[in-house]
């Protein structure tokens, strides 16, 4: 049975990102190694949940990963037997047993994904994980997941069903506003989901977290404790250190002894809050009917009013009111008037203690990203299900992309050699970090400091958000100053004209367009290199704006200018001429 | 009457081989980006090892910009001919004809291109055009090919 990061490595050389980064599905832009991976590691942990054998796992994990190769990659030229020996290759580098390789061959013959009564005799647990697996990575949300997969019950034969009933699918969904703090309290559940059910599946999903489990005769439900959520009391000594404000006027507004781990004051919530928590219950909270005040982040009613620049306290180590402050129309109001001496409670300008947990939130990622503002948030979706342990490694991935430099040599090794692609890939994931997966919205959530405005941040990072697609083959990327839930069709948002195009009709110019945008910045290198001349960061940022401005159809010419990106082209051309060359002569090394 | 340009140079053994070497092996499916190396390379032989952009491409811009500006009646056979035939960038009888042979698909896939363009990206097309095939001549990697295209020149003469 492979590990995760086995799995990764094998599929990254199977889908280098010509084949890889193409989007596969019709509806939703979703790419083809995204896809694969994510339905492989959900058919894997079921069966592991059914069944001890360990062949049948591996022939469920690897059937997964191919389940659609044959089908799709004819839109990049490559024919059923092509495709076979390039799986065969693969797979006996991988050291997989000849045995199992010939086994999962034939599952592509058969698309057992979409047919599983064919293996009802032959292997009943692994058909069924597979296409239990597909059938929930199709799913939009994960309230449709059950409607699905009870719809297409018909498909299965008796072994298949038998099985089947022994699964419990649930949803566990947060929807209160606080993105970052629901992502918080995701990660906290699914690590007391992991302790309560022996070997649950927990599934990232749009508008909830599926749980797989078996024999649960109850439905599903997790507590969370408030508790963990909270500062240490070092950190809220370091805020009060830093802050000019009284010792007295700090108390008052703060509260700080609700919001230190270990204090054994409860916070107060609104009775509505519950209703946001769905199989999913907050514990060391009490509840009160009856709210006087409204939050001016949220709008939730609260009972228990803090003052609102106790979100700057945590966020910033001062109440710094332009950052926090929210937009208002103009409509007469002065906030910092109305928040003045002791005024703020009689006008009911006040925040709730969810919001002060966000912000304990969102500055835990900023001492993880090691930046002192979050003036931008780097959202990262997940289009289609995905398990919660492989979004977690792909976040870990595209937070090392971010964190550490990435040299030209391999964003090239990406486009020409699949081996040493994955390696370097692999060698990315190894830093365990907290990851911010917010399964309400299907994203994983990080915090981007401001270089400048919005277009020279956008300019400046948008090498690096290229190269998290190109090495992660999640898309799309968002940037923007709060998260927010709206998908479009596109590779990166906000994106220039030039770039705006539909992932969906532009199949196959996808991974190109990706190299290109992971070195626009260097574009100018060679000739500033015979000139004599440097360039420091604010020119790469004018570089990168000015080649954005650039017609679509004119791409080809810009890789030309550069000799990195005429390896590129050159690297394609071969692809497309002799995929299996392409293969081989980088594997048998 | 539409002269037929594809026609006119006729190709012996030895700008068979200089195309081969160049990196051209089936001159009907030849793509923009074959079609810029190829023009490079082939001007490599120009290159000495401080070759300004002008000494290089100067004829092949010309080229590109008459055929850009041609007159409203005139057809795009009729152009590329005219383009093809001014000024030739080399001394060799042989070399000129392959650039002609390379040129007449460059303009043709350029005329194309530029009509969905407005004309400051025609002009900003022809630049990186004119500039990436000088960039192609003068890098590095692009050295082997002038040796290579002299020793293809010095084999056809044997041979004669």
């Amino acid at each position: 049975m492979p590990s995760l990061r086995e799995l990764v490595k094998t599929s990254l050389e199977l889908y280098p990102p010509f084949i890889g980064l193409v989007c596969w599905k019709y509806r939703v832009a979703a790419s083809a190694l995204y896809h694969s991976l994510s339905v492989s590691t959900i058919a894997s942990s079921i069966a592991e949940l059914l069944t001890e054998d360990l062949d049948e796992i591996d022939i469920a994990t690897y059937s997964g990963l191919i389940h659609d190769y044959y089908q799709k990659c004819s839109s990049v030229g490559l024919t059923a037997e092509r495709s076979g020996e390039i799986i065969k290759m693969v797979l006996e580098e991988e050291g997989v047993r000849s045995n199992t390789i010939n086994e999962v061959l034939e599952s592509a013959n058969y698309n057992i994904a979409e047919n599983p009564r064919i293996w009802a005799g032959k292997h009943p647990i692994a058909s069924l994980s597979i296409w239990l697996a597909d059938t929930i990575a199709g799913a939009t949300s994960a309230f449709t997941v059950q409607n699905n997969v009870i719809e297409r019950l018909n498909r299965l034969g008796e072994s298949q069903l038998k099985a089947f009933n022994s699964l419990n699918i649930g949803v566990i969904s947060i929807t209160i506003p606080q993105v970052a703090l629901r992502s918080y309290m995701y990660s906290l559940a699914v690590k007391k989901l992991m302790e309560k059910y022996e070997e649950a599946v927990p599934i990232v999903a749009r508008d909830g977290l599926v749980v797989i489990a078996r024999d649960v005769e109850e439905p599903l439900t997790v507590d969370i404790s408030v508790d963990e959520i909270r500062l240490e009391e070092e950190v809220i000594n370091a805020i009060r250190g830093s802050l000019k404000a009284k010792e007295k006027t700090f108390n008052e507004r703060f509260k700080p002894c609700k919001f230190t781990k270990g204090s054994s004051e409860k916070l107060v919530l609104d009775e509505s809050v519950k209703s946001l928590l769905l199989n999913l219950s907050l514990l060391d909270i009490s509840y009160e009917i009856t709210s006087l005040y409204k939050c001016i982040f949220c709008g939730l009613p609260t009972p228990d009013p803090i003052h609102p620049a106790s979100v700057g306290y945590v966020l910033y180590g001062r109440s710094s009111m332009e950052r926090w402050n929210p937009k208002m129309p103009a409509i007469g109001v002065n906030l910092n008037r109305l928040m003045q001496q002791r005024r703020w409670l009689k006008e009911g300008i006040v925040a709730c203690p969810l919001c002060v947990l966000d912000a304990i939130t969102i500055r835990r990622d900023m001492a993880q990203t090691g930046i002192r503002a979050a003036d931008y948030f780097l959202q990262l979706y997940f289009p289609l299900p995905t398990h919660y342990i492989l979004a977690a490694y792909l976040s870990s991935i595209a937070f090392s992309i971010k964190t550490r430099e990435v040299s030209l040599e391999d964003v090239i090794s990406a486009a020409t050699s699949p081996a040493k692609y994955a390696e370097f890939v692999v060698s990315l994931g190894q830093k365990e970090v907290m990851p911010l997966i917010d399964s309400t919205w299907a994203m994983n959530i990080t915090t981007v400091r401001a270089e400048g405005g919005d277009e020279e941040t956008f300019a400046s990072l948008l090498p690096c958000l290229a190269r998290i697609i190109l090495f992660t083959g999640v898309y799309p990327i968002k940037l923007s100053r709060k998260p927010d839930p709206s998908i479009e069709n596109k590779l990166i948002i906000p994106v220039h004209p030039l770039y705006d195009y539909e992932l969906t009709k532009l199949r196959s110019q996808t991974p190109l367009v990706t190299i290109l945008l992971s070195i626009i910045d260097r574009l100018n290198d060679e000739v500033a290199q015979r000139m004599g001349k440097e360039i420091d960061a604010e020119d790469r940022v004018r570089i990168a704006l000015k080649y954005l401005k650039y017609p679509f159809s004119m791409y080809k010419d810009l890789f030309l200018r550069q000799r990195v990106g005429r390896n590129v082209v050159e690297a394609y051309k071969a692809f497309r001429e002799d995929p299996i060359r392409f293969f081989s002569s980088t594997l048998n090394k | 009457m539409a002269l037929q340009a594809s026609k006119i140079p006729q190709l012996e053994s030895r700008i068979k081989r200089v195309l081969e070497v160049v990196g051209v092996r089936d001159l009907d499916k030849l793509s923009r980006e074959d079609l810029l190396l190829a023009m490079g390379r082939l001007l490599s032989v120009k290159t000495t090892p401080r070759s300004s952009i002008h000494e290089v491409v100067k004829e092949l811009r010309r080229a590109l910009e008459l055929a850009m500006k041609m007159p409203l009646k005139m057809s795009v056979d009729e152009a590329i001919v005219r383009a093809i035939y001014t000024s030739p960038p080399f001394d060799s009888d042989a070399l000129n004809s392959v650039y002609r042979v390379l040129l007449e698909k460059l303009l043709r896939d350029t005329i194309n291109r530029i009509n969905e363009l407005g004309p400051m990206w025609r002009k900003r097309l022809l630049n990186l055009i004119v500039e990436n095939v000088y960039n192609i001549a003068v890098a590095q990697e692009t050295r082997e090919y002038k040796e290579k295209i002299f020793e293809a020149l010095k084999e056809g003469l044997e041979v004669k």
